[in-house]
């Protein structure tokens, strides 16, 4: 892979790798970091990505990957989630419902909380909008999975919000 | 309307949809005639639409792609000017070694004439004969040691 090509695909995918990175470590210094290091190591191994029929999927498996290794690392991601969006004071105040923006972080505060599986193949479907096949590959799991896991993850937020609109 | 809307519906909380049918259900929820049952699901959509118009002011720093790259192309001019450097070195050595070996070799070939070995043996016998001249010259005053040796001075130092 040519200089020109990388710096294409960069152009093109850099914002979708950053909204993974950020989803992942809820943190926008440390998404910078996680992209800025996947492009290092999408650089690095560009050899592998001429064999690559999806070098969007494959980009953002890396990022991903780096995203989750830097949770890990930081260890400290499950007690942080309902901190980071404040969300029982969200959660508690059906008052903030009828607010628009408050309503936003209602609903992200209240997908941060779902497991991670549901989560990610959520935003991979809903935000991003990848198709299952891609999902599949970047999420590692079978395609059937990920229609499962969507499905979970819909029928949760459903359940969730449609009780409360009532 | 309503009817097919209520299907992609159901297809989508059983994650079955298509791209094209979620398009639809975007744009329905869009739409200003979107019925009670589903006005709920709007909020969630913006949602969606709007994470995925996040602004980011964010460049990443692509330096790395060029660093292998530029680093040869710096090393190029160096190495051909250490190279240079020693060509001219070498050749300077060559020359001057070169230089003085015929110099010497031209100065032998002179004595290797008869007349040219005469000549230098008189010169040589001349330099010689005048060192020993300025030598005797320079051990004249010395006789006069003697005469300092039997005086007084000279007795109590020693």
């Amino acid at each position: 892979m040519q200089i020109e090509e990388f710096n294409i695909l960069v152009t093109d995918l850099k914002d979708k790798m950053y909204r993974i990175a950020f989803r992942v470590v809820r943190d926008h210094e440390e998404a910078r970091d996680v992209v800025q290091d996947s492009l290092v190591k999408i650089w690095n191994k560009r050899e592998l990505l001429e064999n690559v029929d999806n070098k969007a999927a494959y980009c953002m498996t890396i990022t991903r990957n780096m995203g989750i290794d830097k949770v890990r690392g930081r260890k400290m991601q499950t007690s942080d989630i309902s901190e980071r969006y404040d969300l029982q004071a969200n959660i508690a105040d059906p008052e903030r419902i009828a607010v628009g923006k408050d309503e936003f972080e209602i609903i992200r505060a209240f997908i941060a909380k779902m497991p991670d599986n549901h989560k990610e193949v959520l935003e991979l479907r809903d935000i991003e909008g990848y198709s299952y096949k891609e999902i599949s590959s970047i999420t590692g799991h079978s395609i059937d999975k990920v229609k499962v896991y969507l499905h979970r993850a819909r029928m949760r937020i459903k359940e969730h919000f449609k009780t409360h609109a009532a | 309307m309503t009817n097919s809307i209520d299907k992609i519906i159901e297809k989508y909380y059983a994650g079955e949809t298509n791209q094209e049918e979620e398009k639809k259900l975007r744009t329905y929820l869009f739409s200003g005639q979107v019925s009670a049952d589903h006005a709920y699901m709007r909020p969630l959509f913006k949602h969606f639409e709007s994470e995925r118009n996040m602004s980011i002011e964010f460049e990443p720093d692509l330096s790395f792609t060029s660093k292998r790259k530029t680093k040869v192309r710096n090393i190029w001019p160096k190495l051909i000017s250490i190279a240079a450097s020693f060509v001219i070195l070498i050749a300077v050595a060559f020359s001057w070694f070169n230089n003085s070996d015929t110099m010497y070799k031209q100065k032998y070939t002179l004595l290797e004439d008869k007349a040219d070995q005469e000549e230098a043996l008189a010169i040589t016998l001349d330099a010689l004969g005048f060192l020993s001249k300025k030598f005797d010259k320079g051990t004249k005053p010395l006789v006069h040691i003697k005469d300092f040796e039997r005086t007084d001075i000279s007795k109590k130092n020693k």
